[in-house]
């Protein structure tokens, strides 16, 4: 793989909350194109792992480079320039709740695409929503939508902005098994027709099925296996089994 | 020996508040002071903090002037100086009440639902989703809060006193008569601009300190639904505390400079 195909690389990542060591020198790299899923229990700082990309989180010690950018050393300015080419779905949705959907949708947009207005602006939200399959809601507060719905209509917001990379934090956490499975083939939809990378956190093994190019197993804070599912899946050790049992 | 213990708990728990207080005043100075791009957020929570405190701040303050008038009447009577009631409310209510009851409602009212608000907003990790956004959430969440309550808190003192006034003129109708016109000639012969000016003065500072108080412990709100109620409720706690601290350093300024 060509060194500008890798979009993401974490070497040897440090993160400690106090004496609760969460990362223990993690490595991981994304390449363009691929979807990337992190298994790992609860607890064991998946959230933290990406969350430390954007610079939500600052990690410790360790190297940080996405789109070639060491994200440590980024001015505020370029972090924000950065953060415009990544895209983040969050375990709750993270939807605002005194905006409607498409107030939502357009928030990001009406401040940092300011030329994209009035007539265009409304297309790229209908447009958005109708990818995600949720056309005719823009009027609704979040309040009044499902679970799955508010997965869609964040996973719609992030992609207006056609991200690069998309960062998903458990997609499918506290969706029902139907609604779980829709989310995943979204994600794969979503990822062919917007040509994304996307590192996707979870332990829903459904999900990691239909969604993972790749795996990695997260055991203890390090990069514990990688490989495709079937390997995974298949491998001998007890702890990457036990994500599949 | 427990007090032994609680002491410097308590003042680690002052320091380390003053602190991060002190870090989240210059973060907000460094990343969003001016609320630039964010002027309908602001006008609405303008509209938030002024129009909507408004009937509170307007009821308490009659029922203030009403009740002051009717509980100061007597002793002035006993001392023959019953014409000096509306200097005397004038004075008490443009100088000490009206501000300080203002700024208290305010601190109730608006301290805790912006503490609420953005708490909420923080632990549901909407916060977050607007930084990783690239949207300097400083500028639309936090400079538009403060520099709401810090313009529209003089304007509710202003109406407050007005409205205070008014009830102490209806106490003074209710044992005799005594004409609108009147009873407001002898509110302004005794109440001067020196009483007035650091009145409003306080009252910005008095509204800052509600807004910066209020997005602080939004802002740093954690655990939970439980840390936004303590969020709200500390809030409260610590902008009705900080009002009367700068009231008490805003007398002592107004006597060094001649106003009082």
């Amino acid at each position: 793989m060509h060194a500008a195909d890798i979009l993401v690389n974490m070497s040897n990542v440090y993160k400690a909350f106090g004496s609760n060591q969460v990362l223990k020198g993690l490595s991981l790299e994304l390449y363009r194109g691929e979807n990337l899923v992190v298994l790992g229990k609860s607890g064991s700082g998946k959230s933290v792992l990406i969350k430390c990309l954007v610079r939500l989180i600052n990690h410790d010690s360790g190297n940080i480079a996405v789109l070639n950018n060491d994200v440590e050393s980024l001015s505020e300015r370029a972090l924000d320039v950065l953060r415009t080419r990544i895209g983040f779905l969050f375990q709750g949705s993270a939807l605002y709740d005194s905006m409607t959907v498409e107030e939502n949708m357009g928030f990001a947009m009406n401040r940092l695409r300011k030329q994209v207005t009035g007539v265009a602006l409304t297309k790229l939200i209908d447009e958005a929503l109708e990818n995600v399959g949720l056309k005719q809601t823009g009027k609704l507060m979040p309040s009044e939508l499902s679970g799955g719905m508010k997965k869609r209509v964040a996973l719609a917001r992030t992609i207006i902005m056609k991200p690069e990379i998309m960062l998903y934090d458990e997609p499918t956490t506290g969706l029902d098994p139907i609604t779980s499975r829709e989310i995943s083939k979204l994600i794969v939809d979503l990822q062919s027709q917007y040509h994304m990378s996307s590192i996707i956190i979870t332990h829903d093994i459904p999900c990691a099925k239909i969604t993972a190019n790749r795996l990695m197993a997260l055991v203890n804070g390090v990069n514990y296996a990688t490989g495709s599912y079937d390997e995974l899946r298949t491998h001998q050790d007890i702890l990457v089994k036990s994500f599949f049992e | 020996m427990l007090m032994m213990n609680l002491i410097p708990k308590a003042l680690l728990f002052i320091f380390s508040e003053t602190a991060s207080l002190t870090l989240f005043f210059f973060r907000f100075i460094r990343k969003g002071m001016i609320p630039a791009g964010e002027w309908r957020e602001f006008f609405k929570q303008c509209f938030i903090v002024g129009n909507q405190s408004l009937p509170l701040v307007g009821t308490t303050a009659f029922i203030i002037g009403l009740v002051l008038t009717m509980q100061s009447r007597p002793t002035l009577q006993l001392f023959g100086a019953e014409s000096w009631l509306p200097a005397m409310v004038g004075i008490s209510i443009v100088r000490e009440i009206g501000p300080v009851l203002t700024a208290l409602i305010c601190a109730g009212k608006v301290g805790s639902s912006i503490g609420a608000e953005l708490g909420s907003m923080k632990v549901t990790e909407q916060i977050d989703a607007m930084e990783v956004s690239a949207v300097n959430p400083m500028r639309y969440l936090v400079s538009t809060r403060i520099w709401a309550c810090t313009l529209m808190l003089p304007l509710l003192v202003i109406l407050g006193d007005a409205i205070a006034l008014t009830g102490s003129w209806i106490a003074v109708n209710i044992n005799g008569t005594v004409t609108f016109a009147l009873f407001f000639k002898k509110v302004f012969a005794n109440v001067a601009f020196g009483d007035l000016i650091p009145s409003i003065l306080k009252s910005f500072f008095f509204g800052f300190s509600i807004g910066l108080i209020g997005c602080y412990k939004g802002y740093m709100a954690e655990k939970g639904t439980e840390g936004v109620g303590q969020a709200a409720n500390s809030a409260v706690v610590m902008s009705s505390l900080l009002v009367f601290i700068i009231d008490l350093i805003a007398v002592q300024i107004s006597q060094i400079l001649g106003f009082i």
